[in-house]
């Protein structure tokens, strides 16, 4: 069921009785390149952090518990070319809690989204001194986790000089150092104004009810920023950009992207997600079972489809003196994908596995409300007969994208031991 | 005979029955639900290193348990893992300090997925090739723990609380000990605890609780069960009373950020797993009142930048053992490890000073408790057998809703004793 509540502010609304948890996702979407990744991130930090009413985040916690331990949260994402900060909301429903949970959830998110704690100067001076540190403490710990760490450098190999996708999504330490709080107060301003905003409420509500809620949030028309497509596209390289970097570390971590001509919601997706699930999106996969069972190389070895840039990233993690046998390993899979060495037994169990990943999302409320916020931003509705499509994916489709595939980068973490 | 447990405050049923082999199963249909969840749990875990079986005491090698996980999907001719896949199930398995858990989600061929599970579980097969082969993989996987510095810390904080237990090792074991694993003791470890009467099985979501049975007993009737006896447990603390608890440890490796961890060793004996269940959700309510961040010691921690928003706590309770842990990244480690301990040493001060929240606190717990009624998962695994009696997830709902502001007095005055307390740091190069 979907609403404009005003120009560019739309609300999509999922009945079911299925769940006893209503969630409430509020997504704001700019262009990539009118955003600073490093901002917002802290804006959607900020804005759950506490407001004008609920000074304090422990006043504000106390608040959430009060709610049958309403959990709230705030974070940026990205889907290709558009920068999101979302705020989530999730309460138990009305039903369950045998009161009106769901009108005071929304007179909670109205006084987040629209009553920040400010001053005439910005954020509140203290506030956005603690969470700037704590975002630079946040971006600094991811660099503990190898694996995120080497995806990352992988990605930052990919993308072209001037990319606009080169920066994180999530913004870099020293963007967040150098803001201030009047700069991320004006971010936080022009999100409100200009972002397209789609809500989407998931839960047993009833949908006229949702409706004047979200009505009541009282957001003012705007025109929709995005005047093109949300897919990213660049030129292929001859061949392929390769980084090493050294630390001290047990395990190495080797990370190679594809490009793959092959996106959201085009024709081929479908094939697109059959081939990652061969190569690596399923236990059943060939890097899986081919790299890391049967070669005993890695402990793991795994791929994933990018759709909104038309990409595929592989990960491994390996022994530092097996570097070389495994990415001539992982380009063997690559090319035996292409040459359709592959048994149909596999074929058959990777999309069976693929349509059982499909109905069990079904269940999954998080996944609900993502899958209609992807399709909202690009404009496009929800796929029907999705295991239909994925069921009638043949050998030759997946031979033909994966001739398709072109390595561009390469991200090598190696591990040396004193 | 099926037992019916009524939950009609949340329209639900939970079947329960024990098949003449001693197998455990409980059943809790969802409908509206597309998937089934099923998981299938030995009490058999990483700590379980020495036990009793005809009468004789055995010492198996660290990781024994979590190498099993790994080896029992193998066959001869076959993966358990592609017979699954072939049915479009989505299978997994996972090793804990006490219990090691097969399953699978499937949104079709239901019995297929469940006869799958049962073979391959109690079917073994194993040989000197194939076990070769695994140490391997299981030793890249604990190269990989041993570069988490999460994981780190929390191994070297188990390392104070029980310097002398299988507990500080990690549950895979080590690249050493996993050398020592063979064909021959992984079957005398499989055989011995591997029994339907040391198991119990879960299955939630889309279901008929008699067809599910009927199902099951066809299964198992077709194994040949030889009667043996069960296997004694004997794991426990070697000091009962805690008192070899390291005050303090550090270790430096390469982190961008310090990380601090405080530990905090119990010694409460309980009477039954209902009492069990009982402590562990008041010191649950009382750990969120002193540490949540609805507390004023939330607040002060994190203004003066001892906490930030990676600050966990909670209390891990297994058979034999149960201890409390706090953690943060931190730039501070000395001031967060004397502020949690400060705030410890007069917890019943301090949980006096919060009991106007009490209330609203456990009114939010219930209603967490309450959302993990959305997953067939959380349900299924939450699901603890014999250490809470059984209880099933309805249980604990009622169970908490039953909690008094003097249980959490009482539990934590049993859990807290200074002289059971640790502090770890894992400190990056030159940290000062």
């Amino acid at each position: 069921m979907d609403i404009q509540l005003v120009a560019g502010v739309d609300l999509h609304i999922i009945p079911t009785k299925q769940f006893k948890v209503t969630r409430i996702l509020v997504d704001f979407a700019a262009p990539q390149a009118m955003a600073s990744p490093s901002a917002r991130n802290l804006v959607a930090n900020l804005l759950v952090t506490s407001s004008a009413k609920y000074r304090t985040q422990t006043v504000l916690a106390r608040h959430l518990t009060s709610l049958y331990g309403a959990s709230l949260s705030g974070y940026v994402s990205r889907v290709g070319l558009a920068h999101t900060v979302r705020v989530k909301l999730s309460l138990i429903n009305d039903q369950v809690a045998k009161t009106g949970l769901f009108e005071r959830g929304s007179a909670l998110l109205k006084e987040l989204l629209f009553n920040p704690l400010v001053d005439e100067a910005g954020f509140d001076q203290e506030t956005y001194r603690l969470q700037q540190a704590n975002t630079i403490g946040t971006l600094q710990s991811w660099d503990d986790d190898k694996r995120f760490y080497a995806l990352r450098r992988l990605q930052q190999a990919y993308y072209q000089m001037g990319a606009e996708l080169k920066r994180p999504a999530s913004g870099t330490i020293d963007e967040v150092r150098a803001l201030t709080r009047d700069v991320v107060y004006q971010a936080y301003q022009r999100m409100l104004t200009y972002d397209k905003v789609n809500i989407v409420v998931v839960g047993d509500v009833d949908p006229a009810a949702v409706t004047e809620a979200m009505r009541a949030l009282d957001f003012q028309p705007r025109t929709n920023p995005f005047q093109e497509s949300l897919l990213y596209h660049q030129a292929s390289r001859p061949a392929p950009v390769v980084e090493v970097e050294h630390q001290l570390l047990a395990q190495a971590k080797l990370d190679l992207a594809y490009h793959l001509p092959a996106y959201y919601h085009q024709e081929n997706h479908v094939t697109a997600i059959v081939l990652n699930g061969l190569l690596g999106g399923t236990p059943y996969s060939m890097l899986f079972t081919n790299v890391r069972e049967k070669a005993s190389l890695a402990y793991y070895a795994s791929s994933s489809l990018r759709p909104f840039t038309g990409q595929i990233l592989v990960e491994t993690g390996i022994n530092p003196v097996d570097q070389e046998r495994a990415r001539k390993l992982i380009e063997q899979q690559v090319a035996d994908l292409a040459a359709g060495k592959f048994s149909d037994a596999q074929f058959q169990r990777v999309k069976e596995g693929l349509v059982n990943q499909y109905v069990t999302g079904l269940d999954n409320p998080n996944v609900l409300a993502q899958a209609r916020l992807t399709t909202a931003l690009m404009g496009i509705e929800l796929s029907t007969g999705v295991e239909e499509k994925l069921r009638s994916v043949t050998r030759q489709d997946v031979c033909q994208l994966a001739n398709q595939m072109n390595l561009e980068a390469v991200f090598l973490l190696d591990a040396r031991r004193n | 005979m099926m037992e019916e447990l009524d939950y009609s405050a949340y329209g639900s049923k939970v079947y329960r029955t024990t098949l003449d082999n001693g197998l455990k199963v409980n059943l809790l249909p969802m409908p509206n639900y597309h998937k089934t969840y099923a998981i299938l749990t030995t009490d058999f875990g990483s700590v379980d290193n020495t036990f009793v079986i005809d009468g004789r005491e055995q010492t198996v090698p660290n990781g024994v348990a979590h190498f099993l996980e790994h080896k029992l999907f193998e066959k001869e001719d076959h993966d358990a893992f592609d017979l699954f896949g072939a049915l479009g199930a989505d299978a997994n398995a996972f090793t804990s300090f006490t219990q090691t858990s097969y399953l699978f989600s499937t949104t079709a061929h239901l019995h297929e997925s469940l006869d799958v599970l049962l073979d391959f579980v109690f079917a073994p097969y194993f040989t000197e090739k194939t076990v070769e082969k695994e140490k391997g993989i299981i030793g890249q996987e604990i190269q990989m723990y041993a570069d988490s510095p999460e994981n780190r810390l929390y191994m070297g904080t188990l390392g104070n609380l029980y310097p002398n237990d299988p507990i500080r090792i990690d549950i895979a074991g080590s690249e050493e000990s996993i050398q020592r694993i063979t064909p021959e003791l992984l079957y005398k470890v499989h055989q011995t605890f591997y029994q339907p009467g040391n198991m119990n099985l879960f299955v939630a979501g889309n279901l008929v609780p008699e067809q599910i049975v009927e199902w099951v007993k066809q299964n198992q009737t077709l194994a040949n069960w030889p009667v043996r006896p069960l296997p004694k447990h004997t794991f426990a603390p070697t000091d009962p009373k805690g008192q070899d608890v390291i005050a303090f440890n550090t270790l430096t490796m390469p982190v961008a950020r310090p990380k601090a961890m405080i530990g905090l060793r119990g010694i409460s004996d309980f009477e039954d797993g209902r009492d069990r269940l009982k402590f562990v959700q008041a010191v649950g309510l009382a750990l969120e009142m002193l540490f949540d961040d609805t507390s004023e010691n939330y607040l002060q921690m994190y203004n003066k930048e001892i906490i930030d928003d990676s600050f966990g706590f909670g209390l891990e309770i297994e058979r034999g053992f149960h201890f409390a842990t706090f953690g943060s990244e931190t730039n501070r480690p000395e001031a967060f490890a004397d502020a949690i301990i400060a705030i410890l040493r007069q917890a019943n001060e301090e949980l006096e000073e919060e009991k106007d929240q009490f209330e609203s606190i456990k009114r939010g717990q219930l209603g967490r408790l309450i959302g993990c009624l959305d997953s067939p998962e959380q349900i299924a695994n939450r699901f603890s057998g014999n250490l809470f009696d059984q209880a099933t997830i309805f249980d604990e709902i009622e169970s908490l809703s039953q909690i008094t502001f003097a249980d959490l007095k009482a539990a934590l005055t049993q859990l807290v004793n200074e002289k059971r307390l640790t502090a770890f740091f894992v400190l990056p190069e030159n940290f000062s």
